[in-house]
């Protein structure tokens, strides 16, 4: 495109605008609540394998500690920040803090698609015809939501 | 993912093996998911890096499959990892060698 827009989500004298459309945000909203719905299920199932990673590849016995201490914190991250994401669902501005809960959420988010859907790096291109074309096309607009939110987040 | 697995751990051949004062490394991985952009912020926000020192740092893991981004004590290590897994980067620790 030669000519590019506004940006959605960009900073201003008083603060984050926050200018994305209803229905990205009832997508946002409807994923808020799969995705805890998944981390309630069963936090143990491969697609959220991204979200608590291995911190001592090489040894086994320092990982389980690891995981024994981290994941609860992290469950706790991830609980924080998608309640900022819920209670701003319909902001029109964000403070950083929210800002930050909208950047940490959508990219977890991106790591579960991103895993369930086997993603390769360079990976733009959706086959209309392909059974995970729904997917994917939420993956692409989450990227691209992302880089919005990552460029206002920038001093 | 590659390198996640467990391997086998190797016994302590001699003194120098359990060195305590080697220090730990922080290691990100290049994965196919994390955005450049996302990767760069979040090295800049966590370790207070200049926008140049961490796109460099994000070029290497893109480009190298990995990079440093910290060193210090194995406790010092530890909440890096936690702080990059709690931004969703795939971090690992290691005593250097």
């Amino acid at each position: 495109m030669i000519f590019r827009g506004r940006s959605p989500v960009r900073r201003t004298s008083s603060g984050v605008v926050f200018a994305i459309s209803d229905d990205e945000r009832r997508l946002i909203g409807h994923l808020l609540e799969e995705f805890r719905a998944e981390v309630d299920d069963d936090p143990d199932q491969p697609d959220l394998r991204r979200l608590f990673p291995t911190a001592y590849p090489d040894d086994p016995m320092s990982d389980a500690a690891y995981q024994l201490l981290a994941r609860s914190g992290l469950r706790a991250a991830q609980d924080a920040a998608c309640a900022a994401v819920k209670r701003t669902l319909w902001a029109t501005t964000l403070d950083d803090d929210e800002l930050s809960a909208w950047m940490t959420t959508v990219n977890r988010f991106r790591l579960v698609l991103g895993t369930r859907l086997d993603v390769a790096e360079g990976d733009h291109d959706v086959d209309p015809d392909e059974p995970d074309v729904e997917l994917k096309v939420v993956y692409h607009y989450l990227s691209s939501l992302l880089s919005l939110l990552v460029e206002a987040a920038e001093p | 993912m590659a390198g996640a697995s467990p391997v086998e751990v190797e016994e302590p051949t001699d003194a120098t093996d359990v060195d305590v004062d080697r220090p730990w490394v922080v290691l990100v991985w290049n994965d196919p998911i994390n955005l450049m952009g996302y990767v760069t912020f979040v090295l800049q926000k966590l370790f207070g890096y200049s926008r140049e020192k961490a796109t460099k740092l994000m070029l290497d893991v893109h480009h190298k499959g990995r990079a440093v981004v910290s060193s210090g004590t194995r406790e010092q290590a530890e909440v890096d990892v936690f702080r990059l897994h709690e931004h969703g980067l795939w971090a690992t620790m290691t005593q250097d060698s």
